[in-house]
């Protein structure tokens, strides 16, 4: 419990505070008092709540019976719980009780210590009195100085605190203390050795040495004494750098002020380093100034400055708008105790720059930094480029022509420069087409060095393809935009790498094809290639490379021309190749070389054989089949079908009826041309014209035979004379031929069986025929009257009826040993009614040359049936 | 009070044991009192169980005052105890607040009788160097009030006074 608890005896406070620390006789400490105040005896509060407690319930008990059964209980209980209340009371206190004595020493304790404290007090008091009593008993220090002026003077001298002016200085004192203070100054600088380095450029003038630190300050410097080892005054300050600025009075004054302190504790040097550090913050304090007017001025939004006092330093960041490009710079002093600038970019190794000490101009020290920062960006630009796959085959697409500018070939004709804006680090490509202004906007979004080359290789291929489509469309061309072309075709017929295709095509040509101009990194490909539906896309049917300098010929408006027309002859050829195969007529390409692909623009060739098309021997050997482009003249491409063919008058006789077919036949030669449909579907044509001439050929061929003569011979129709005056006409159609007689001739009779001898047995039986039944029919034109009918049964048959004499005549052509007879006989018996004409039967048994009578008929060469018909004809008539 | 009640270990002196229990019977009484007079019914047997109680509880009054004036008239209690324990308040709450005060006035005296003692030192110093010819009523007066002090507090005594902090 208490500290000296324990320690029983001896009891003094003393001991308490400082145990066994004091060995002088404990016996001698007067004891601790006690305190008995405010304690009462627990006997007291016992038997105090005793009484009450009994009075009460004696109270209680006697007031009982004066009260009903539950007023009763209630007040009993109420008392009951009351005291049993208090009773607890008074047992915790007795419980408590047991540290009474020991709470009572404590107690003593406390208040003796109170007492102590009390003293201590008293004491501090008691010696500060008596510190203010011994201040009476000092000593007062006599001012014997001014005593003894008063006893001189009969006055003490006191002081005018300047209240009185000083007497002015003449002019030659200044001057003379000058030039000596001048002599001194010069003396002491030349003799001290210990001059900082930059303080070596001074002069001497009015008595004071101005250091002259270039592009930092000058200092005026004087001394108060001509002690070599006095101290130098700081007299006055200037800068001495461009923006010229003046030292304001503040400033100046405490430069002197801390001048001066430098100078007495650190000398020259001391000076230098503190000027010198003012010079760099201020310094810096001008440059922040401007780079905040710029920041406010021009460059608002893209530059940001900070100025960190403490550091010395100015942080700049630029570019502020550009998300990916912002840098940041910051002004500050150099290890070598100059003003520098450390550029620390995002993207690239930092770098330290110098700063023009003599001229602080943010606006040049920005310039610097951003134009060093722009040629780090394109050289970047350019690095990236040359390490690309892209510059092995493109090296001219990106040069440097200057540090802040590439020069970007985009097309032969369109070139574009790269720079950077100063102002907001925004990427700019000279140029005004959209596809400039859209790469330019990747390019600024884009903050990736390494994707620019991509950027600038697209618009390259962009550029390529839409100068390609302005230069075909403007030659003529279809530009067609087809963008569903299989990719897995467009890998394997066109390779891999392919980025930009662009499909032309010429309007008269087929569906499905097209010149495909095809641009990857490095090349620019013509193709020539047929499209087909297909699942997922059009599918590359057929392709064939053009071996051509694929600019070149977009640039030339002749090689395109001649483009146009190998192409549409490769696909008039293709498509005749493939007719040609389906009917299984064997043929050849002769220009160029099938397996070839080489020369691109000759126009090609194809023959095939002229057996496979024809029996006749009319050709020889093989049809050469050439392409015609069309021309300024007809606007029509043309295939030429050439042959030899066997040299003969007859076929060169044939006139032409246009300018499309040539037979010479003197040569045996031919040449036919053809104009190429929109389908290109020629071949029929071609193999219709050539049976054609077979067929006229043929029929020439036979009619030469015969020894006719030919009035008219063309390709469509053949007038030929069989007999004086009488002329057939053949006019060659497609499919058959139809024979054509006039009005008065004598064989129109028969003309439909003559047609049909011709369309069935062919023009020799037709001659025959028309040669046999000549002398006949002749006759017949003039026996045919009103009254007498020569009726026709076939050409080999006829029958004359006479209905006014009632006679009938059979003429009937017959073979008799290879010789063609004409029989005529009497056959009015067959008729009834009829008599045989006896008028006749001196003719029947005439018997001349050539005729054979036979009773009631005779039998006759056919030169003479004519002559005889009219002598049976005038014997019956008269 | 409970058994937690930090006293209820140091062993009561037997006249104090004594008185307490009597307490406890007393307040044991009142209560069976109490429950009788609850449950009274007019009724011979309750009337005379009541009667009964009234009676032991008068002749314990009785006896607890007459030991008290023998056993426990030379206890002295606080009569602001007497005061916590109407109010309801512990009153070990006010034993722990003395013996706080006690220690910190202990300490507080300690430093003021090292610091005058110090000053005593330095003072005597001064006064021997400026006036040399007091020097043996200086070292009078030091010899009557007595040695100075160590330095510093010894780990000895530093231990000893937390070792009765933590008694109390």
């Amino acid at each position: 419990m208490s500290v000296d608890d324990h320690d029983h005896p001896p009891p003094p406070g003393a001991q308490v505070v400082v145990k066994g620390q004091l060995n002088v006789a404990d016996e001698d400490f007067p004891p601790v008092p006690h305190i008995s105040e405010n304690f009462i005896p627990l006997s007291v509060v016992v038997s105090r709540l005793v009484e009450n407690t009994y009075s009460e319930l004696v109270n209680i008990l006697e007031t009982l019976p004066a009260a009903n059964d539950t007023t009763k209980k209630r007040k009993f209980l109420n008392f009951l719980v009351h005291t049993r209340q208090q009773y607890i009371k008074l047992l915790v206190l007795t419980q408590w009780s047991r540290n009474a004595k020991d709470i009572s020493k404590v107690i003593d304790v406390v208040s003796w210590l109170s007492g102590q404290k009390n003293c201590f007090s008293n004491v501090v008091w008691a010696l500060q009195a008596v510190k203010q009593d011994l201040g009476s008993a000092r000593l007062r220090n006599p001012d014997i100085a001014t005593a003894l002026e008063v006893f001189v003077l009969g006055k003490p001298r006191l002081s005018s605190f300047n209240y009185i002016p000083p007497k002015s200085l003449s002019p030659q004192t200044i001057l003379d203390t000058l030039r000596d203070l001048n002599v001194l100054l010069s003396l002491r600088l030349a003799l001290t050795d210990d001059i900082p380095v930059p303080f070596r450029n001074y002069k001497i003038a009015n008595g004071r040495v101005t250091f002259c630190v270039e592009g930092e300050f000058e200092v005026d410097l004087g001394i108060a004494d001509d002690d070599p080892t006095s101290r130098f005054f700081l007299i006055d300050f200037r800068y001495s750098f461009k923006p010229t600025s003046t030292v304001t009075p503040a400033i100046r004054a405490t430069v002197e002020r801390i001048g001066n302190e430098v100078l007495t504790t650190k000398g020259l040097d001391g000076l230098y380093d503190c000027l010198h550090n003012f010079t760099l913050s201020y310094k810096l304090l001008i440059l922040q100034q401007q780079l905040v007017r710029l920041a406010n001025g021009i460059w608002t939004g893209t530059l940001n400055i900070s100025y960190f006092a403490e550091r010395q330093a100015i942080a700049i960041q630029y570019w502020s708008e550009q998300p990916g490009r912002k840098a940041m710079a910051e002004i500050g002093v150099l290890q070598a105790k100059v003003l520098g600038m450390r550029w620390i970019p995002r993207d690239f190794p930092p770098e330290t720059f110098a700063i023009d000490q003599d001229e602080m101009s943010a606006q040049t020290v920005l310039s610097q930094i951003i134009v060093y920062h722009i040629q780090q960006l394109l050289a970047a630009v350019q690095t990236v480029f040359l390490s690309s796959h892209i510059y092995k085959s493109l090296p001219n697409l990106i040069t440097a022509i200057s540090d802040t500018k590439l020069k970007i070939e985009l097309t032969p004709n369109l070139t574009t420069y790269l720079t950077v804006e100063h102002l907001t680090g925004r990427m700019v490509l000279e140029g005004t087409t959209d596809l400039i202004a859209s790469a330019e906007k990747a390019l600024n979004t884009q903050t990736d060095i390494q994707s620019s080359t991509q950027i600038l290789t697209n618009l390259r291929h962009l550029s390529i393809q839409r100068e390609v489509e302005n230069r075909v469309n403007s030659a003529g061309w279809d530009v067609i935009k087809i963008t569903n072309i299989r990719p897995d075709d467009i890998r394997q017929k066109y390779g891999v790498g392919v980025r930009q295709t662009t499909t032309i095509r010429q309007r008269h040509w087929m569906r499905g094809w097209f010149i495909v101009v095809t641009i990857t990194d490095n090349a620019i490909n013509l193709w020539f290639s047929e499209f087909k539906p297909a699942e997922g896309g059009l599918s590359i049917a057929w392709n064939e490379p053009l071996e051509l300098e694929a600019l070149d010929t977009i640039y030339s408006p002749e090689k395109l021309s001649q483009l146009a027309a190998v192409t549409s002859a490769r696909i008039t050829f293709h498509i005749i190749a493939n007719c040609l195969q389906e009917r299984n007529i064997p043929y050849e390409f002769i220009l160029p070389p099938p397996d070839v692909y080489g020369s691109a623009l000759e126009l090609p060739s194809l023959q095939f054989d002229s057996s496979a098309v024809t029996k006749s021997s009319w050709a020889k050997s093989a049809f050469k089949l050439e392409f015609i482009p069309s021309d300024t003249k007809e606007h029509r491409n043309a295939v030429i079908v050439t042959g030899s063919m066997e040299k003969s008058s007859a076929v060169s006789s044939v006139s032409t009826d246009s300018s499309d077919v040539i037979l010479d036949g003197q040569n045996g030669r031919f040449c036919l041309k053809f104009y190429v449909p929109p389908n290109h579907l020629i071949l029929q044509q071609i193999l219709d014209r050539l049976a054609q001439i077979q067929r006229s050929v043929s029929f020439i061929a036979t009619l030469q035979s015969f020894k006719l003569k030919l009035e008219e011979v063309s390709l469509s129709r053949i007038v030929f004379e069989y007999a004086p005056d009488l002329r057939m006409t053949l006019t060659i159609g497609e499919q058959k031929m139809m024979l054509g007689l006039s009005g008065s001739n004598p064989h129109r009779r028969i003309q439909f069986f003559l047609q049909d001898i011709l369309d069935n047995e062919g023009l020799r039986s037709l001659l025959a025929v028309l040669l046999a039944t000549l002398p006949l029919l002749r006759a017949a034109s003039y026996i045919d009257s009103s009254d007498v009918y020569f009726i026709t049964h076939n050409p080999k048959s006829y029958r004359i009826i006479y209905y006014t004499q009632k006679h009938a005549i059979d003429i009937e052509l017959r073979d008799k040993d290879g010789h063609k007879m004409v029989y005529i006989t009497d056959s009015s018996g067959d008729i009834p009614g009829f008599k045989q004409a006896d008028v006749c039967s001196s003719i029947w048994n005439s018997n001349s040359p050539g005729m054979v009578g036979l009773e009631t008929g005779i039998a006759c060469e056919i030169d003479v049936v004519e002559d005889l018909l009219s002598r049976v004809h005038s014997a019956i008539s008269s | 009070m409970s058994s937690s009640d930090p006293s209820a270990h140091i062993p009561a002196p037997p006249a104090l044991q004594a008185q307490e229990d009597r307490l406890r019977h007393i307040i044991e009484t009142l209560l069976e009192l109490a429950i009788g007079v609850h449950d009274y019914e007019s009724v011979a047997q309750s009337k005379d169980a009541v009667v009964a109680r009234v009676n032991l509880l008068t002749s314990q009054l009785s006896e607890l005052d007459n030991s008290a004036k023998d056993t426990v008239a030379d206890v002295l209690v606080p009569r602001e105890i007497v005061q916590y324990i109407e109010d309801g308040r512990n009153p070990n709450v006010y034993t722990r607040e003395f013996v706080e005060l006690l220690v910190k006035q202990n300490q507080f005296v300690n430093g003021k009788m090292r610091a005058m003692r110090d000053f005593r030192d330095v003072l005597a110093e001064q006064i021997r160097e400026t006036y040399p010819e007091l020097s043996n009523e200086v070292d009078v007066v030091l010899q009557n009030t007595g040695p100075s002090y160590p330095p510093i507090l010894t780990e000895e005594t530093k231990t000893e006074e937390q070792d009765n902090e933590g008694r109390q």
